[in-house]
């Protein structure tokens, strides 16, 4: 029950399109994937053009996003999709808005290593952004896989995998704060990598978002506003 | 989810029936018991390894295999208007309908769907006995109005089809004036003695076919002068001038521009507050414009009925949804 | 971005199987192909035009055939509307007549009327003398003048004693003459002799004689004197005969095919009914005068020569041409009118009684009057149960002897007297007319009934 035959459409055409539709939202994915990758590198790695060109993919994204609505609104017109075609395309409709929230918020960390790099300054909280960085990048990637994939295992871990980042977080903003505390000269410094670090999780929150859309599009099941546990069980009611 | 919410959830059994209602103990033995459910998914996602229509791996032929499918769904109601055990339909030696069981609600709309031949036409004519003028056509099983058997020798077919009408898929008025025919209903079965009963039949049944305003001039006009639309409504208004409790509908919509189909759904969704509607159709969103519940048929295999907004967001059916979505027709 | 279309074509440009010469050879093909269809065009309009051509031709050979068929039968037969008259000064001599007593009846009706006209023709020809010569003279005129001088006195008495000019018939072959001496070949003489055409001729230069409508045609019976032969006979035994096989026919036939079409299972015997009744529909109809004289006249001993019997036979005749029509009808209502009705609660019969009989009824008419039509011109069955004879009186009922319309033609042609030619061709004329007057009624009824909707 979980594959979704796509291809198996009477009509050739709208194998094509919805076809197309997954391929681009993957291609918008990968891009999306490694714009974080690239803001992460850069903010880590202390790399000023590394994230000059995290802000020139951005207008790239933006533009799929509105490619890839196009292409929904064309086939909700054209082929008034039903039941799993149905949730492909509200779900990719969904996911791209994500995607490009993603985006943007990478673009922010990027501003945040300019800002840093300009600033020229050490190397505290960049620890933190490491650890959280590698935790993101590795959801942002599980999300596109398990959407590649139409699996609901890999969506779940994502899905999990946000509230590890929401704790690292929180630990992290922690120690930033005694940071400030021990050293005022600091704040403004430490402050954008708060921001960073605040992009990070964002990103993690819309990687979640997205698992639960794929949830979505495979199950039928709409998990959102739900607790992980109640999630499980409704999975499990339904094989 | 993409429908509006279930207003009728309070009234279904759900999955699991148990025999506590005297008319429950005729299911038969393999039917509708909640279990079963998982058993069947079990052999038609055998059936359908590797693809939807690759029945190659099963040695049975696909008949057969529709045949051991359990209804999903919710088939049966507490509050159900008419009401199907276990029905076989047979023409001559072919069977048309295998061992349906469902209920029809009070006052639903429940739109029947399925790929061409799969016997949906046939169910809705045995519910007011259409099929009695086709010679070798049997009918078993229990079919029930109102815990009536209509089936049942002693039951006079005319007030069954006063108490549920029937709108074809052709717009058919009688080649007579448009008053004619509303009036023939209750002329026939003696519902008025004056004539201003009638007149007033015949306004109040227009009317509540939408239908009045257009016509309401040319009453003496014949019938067969109006346009297709006009003249589905005013096979509407002829039904329901007999006052029936459930209307039949078999395709309705089919020989109808898209206007004049926007005009019969709105109609259904007005009617639907006093009459209990059983629609046949072939235009999936049709089903899911106009119906409360949605029951999908396959090869004479009643597969799946549930909430229409459940239907066509998630199938509770892999046939279903591969019907739904057009991967097979 | 990259819209779909430009993956569309990297896939073609991929493509390297597909030769770079293609385009071309498809331009030349099609080429190729305008130009076949062009040299076959030809061919084409002109096997086109030769096959209009044919169903013109048929058509033109019906039309000629017709034509030939109606000028022969009018040029014939239009003599018959006329027949000549001979005015002669007629004294109602009562010793001539041998009447002494004006008020008895028994006198009047046995008075010897020929005598008075005898006696006029004396007048007018006192030359003839020689006793031949004067029967010679006498049979000039028919017999059909001393019934006219007869009517004449018995509606008023007064006129015994008087004398009165008065234009009397002439004789068939004197007729016969007259019309006929505008001929290239010569006028008929038939068995005139010569002084009678001096007579003739003389009465003629006078203005004695004069061509007048014939009314005897119309209003009297058959006679063995043509002049005085009439088909009103014949026409009143045709309409009797029809009434008794329509009021019979119709209602039986269409009773049968709506039982047969609406309620009869199909099974062996249906079927056997249904092959039945198509091979009836072809029996010659000569069997069907066969069965009338086995069942009416033999079995129930009916008396022969009568419509009613006339009628019965031509039923049977009709009755399989009815009931095919009548189910043929019946099959062609629409089936959704017939679902429509049930649909809403009419019973069966309320179902065939408002909606299939009334919408059927047209194509049932056709049928009838096919059946009508063919029981009109039919003469086979007619002549074995005995409506063949001789019948002078014109018939008041159904059981009155009588004969009909296509049986008087047969009989008339029979005959050697040169003056029933004409008769005969007049009387195919009436015939012709009945038959398109009827079916006119019956296309003006049927448009009637067929409401247009």
């Amino acid at each position: 029950m979980d594959k979704l035959h796509l291809d198996q459409h009477i009509s050739q055409q709208y194998n094509a399109d919805l076809e197309d539709l997954r391929t681009e939202l993957l291609e918008m994915g990968g891009m999306v994937e490694e714009q974080v990758r690239d803001a992460i590198t850069a903010i880590s790695n202390a790399d000023g053009e590394l994230a000059e060109r995290v802000l020139v993919v951005e207008d790239e994204v933006d533009q799929r996003e509105i490619a890839l609505d196009e292409h929904c609104t064309l086939i909700l017109a054209r082929r008034q999709p039903a039941a799993s075609d149905l949730r492909m395309v509200m779900a990719v409709s969904k996911i791209t808005r994500d995607l490009e929230r993603m985006g943007d918020e990478a673009q922010k960390v990027a501003r945040m290593a300019i800002a840093l790099v300009e600033d020229g300054s050490g190397s505290q909280g960049y620890v933190e952004l490491r650890h959280l960085g590698n935790s993101v990048q590795t959801m942002v990637h599980q999300m596109l896989d398990a959407f590649a994939r139409f699996d609901v295992e890999t969506a779940m871990n994502v899905a999990k995998e946000d509230k590890q980042v929401d704790r690292e977080y929180r630990s992290a903003t922690r120690e930033l704060m005694t940071y400030m505390m021990e050293d005022p000269r600091s704040i403004s410094r430490v402050m954008n990598v708060m921001w960073a670090l605040r992009s990070l999780e964002r990103i993690g929150d819309h990687a979640r978002n997205i698992a639960e859309h794929i949830i979505y599009l495979v199950k039928g099941l709409d998990v959102r506003h739900t607790s992980m546990k109640e999630i499980e069980k409704q999975l499990r009611e339904r094989p | 989810m993409a429908f509006s919410s279930n207003v009728r959830g309070n009234n279904v059994r759900g999955n699991n029936v148990r025999g506590n209602n005297a008319r429950d103990s005729s299911l038969r033995s393999n039917n509708t018991r909640g279990n079963n459910g998982l058993r069947n998914k079990n052999v038609l996602s055998q059936a359908l390894q590797g693809g939807i229509n690759d029945y190659g791996r099963d040695q049975r032929s696909e008949t057969e295999v529709i045949r051991e499918i359990d209804t999903v769904g919710v088939p049966l109601l507490d509050t159900a208007k008419m009401s199907m055990r276990g029905v076989d339909v047979f023409y001559g030696e072919k069977q048309a309908i295998v061992d349906v069981t469902m209920d029809i609600g009070k006052n639903e709309v429940i739109a029947m769907i399925g790929p061409s031949g799969c016997g949906k036409s046939t169910i809705l004519r045995c519910l007011n006995r259409m099929n009695d003028t086709i010679d070798h056509c049997r009918v078993e099983g229990g079919l029930f109005l109102e815990g009536q058997d209509i089936y049942d020798p002693k039951m006079d077919v005319v007030p069954l089809r006063a108490r549920v009408g029937m709108v074809f898929q052709k717009p058919n008025p009688f080649p007579k004036s448009i008053y004619d025919n509303v009036a023939y209903g209750p002329r026939i079965h003696g519902l008025v003695s004056r004539r201003i009963e009638l007149d007033e039949i015949v306004e109040l049944s227009l009317r509540k076919a939408g239908l009045w305003d257009e016509v309401k001039d040319r009453l003496d006009g014949p019938g067969t002068g109006l346009s297709g639309g006009q003249q589905q409504r005013l096979c509407i208004a002829r039904t329901i001038a007999v006052s029936p409790e459930v209307i039949l509908m078999d395709e309705p919509c089919s020989a109808l521009d898209p206007i004049a189909t926007a005009r019969i759904e709105e109609l259904i969704a007005e009617l639907s507050q006093n009459f209990t509607i059983a629609i046949v159709t072939h235009s999936m969103q049709q089903a899911a414009r106009v119906s409360h519940r949605t029951a999908y048929f396959h090869l004479g295999k009643l597969i799946e009925v549930n909430d229409t907004e459940k239907v066509f967001t998630n199938p509770d059916h892999q046939l279903t949804e591969a019907y739904i979505t057009g991967r097979i027709g | 971005m990259i819209d779909p279309k430009y993956r569309t074509d990297d896939h073609y440009d991929d493509d390297l199987s597909m030769p770079p010469s293609s385009p071309s050879s498809i331009n030349s093909t099609i080429n190729s192909t305008i130009e076949l269809v062009n040299k076959n065009l030809a061919k084409r309009y002109a096997a086109e035009k030769r096959f209009q051509v044919y169903g013109i031709l048929s058509i033109a050979f019906g039309l000629f055939c017709l034509l030939l068929l109606f000028t022969d039968i009018i040029s014939k037969g239009i003599g018959a509307f006329t027949i000549h008259y001979v005015q002669l000064e007629v004294t109602f001599d009562e010793s001539v007549l041998d009447i002494n007593d004006s008020s008895d009846a028994m006198q009047l009706a046995l008075a010897d009327y020929q005598g008075v006209v005898r006696e006029a023709l004396k007048k007018r020809f006192p030359t003839v003398t020689h006793r031949p010569e004067r029967r010679r003279l006498y049979s000039l005129v028919s017999n059909g003048a001393t019934y006219h001088l007869q009517d004449l006195v018995q509606e008023d008495l007064s006129l015994l004693g008087q004398t009165r000019t008065l234009w009397v018939l002439l004789d068939d072959d004197v007729d016969t003459y007259l019309k006929s001496r505008e001929d290239r070949s010569g006028p008929f003489i038939g068995r005139l002799k010569s002084e009678q055409i001096e007579w003739i001729e003389s009465l003629y230069k006078e203005g004695e004689i004069e061509s007048r409508f014939n009314r005897w045609f119309f209003t009297s019976g058959d006679s063995r004197e043509p002049e005085m032969a009439g088909i009103r006979g014949a026409f009143i035994g045709s309409l009797l005969t029809l009434l008794v096989t329509l009021a019979l026919s119709f209602p039986v036939g269409v009773a049968a095919a709506v039982y047969l079409e609406e309620y009869a299972p199909r099974n062996r015997w249906t079927d056997l009914i249904e092959v039945n009744i198509n091979n009836l529909a072809a029996v010659p109809s000569i069997i069907f005068g066969l069965l009338g004289v086995a069942i009416f006249i033999n079995f129930f001993s009916m008396p022969r020569s009568l419509p009613l019997v006339g009628g019965l036979v031509l039923t049977l005749m009709t009755l399989p041409t009815i009931i095919i029509s009548s189910r043929a009808a019946i099959k062609a209502v629409p089936p959704s009118i017939r679902e429509a009705a049930l649909g809403i609660g009419a019973s069966k019969m309320q179902m065939i009684l408002h909606h299939v009989l009334p919408l059927a009824m047209p194509g049932m008419l056709t049928g009838a009057i096919i059946g009508m039509a063919q029981a009109l011109g039919e003469t086979a069955p007619l002549l074995m149960i005995g409506m063949v004879a001789f019948v002078v009186d014109i018939p008041t009922g159904i059981t009155d002897p009588a004969t009909v319309l296509p049986v008087q033609i047969f009989l008339w042609a029979d005959s050697p007297e040169r003056a029933f030619t004409e008769r005969t061709s007049a009387a195919i004329m009436v015939l012709l007319a009945f038959l398109i007057i009827m079916n006119t009624l019956a296309v003006w009824l049927r448009k009637r009934l067929e409401r247009r909707w």
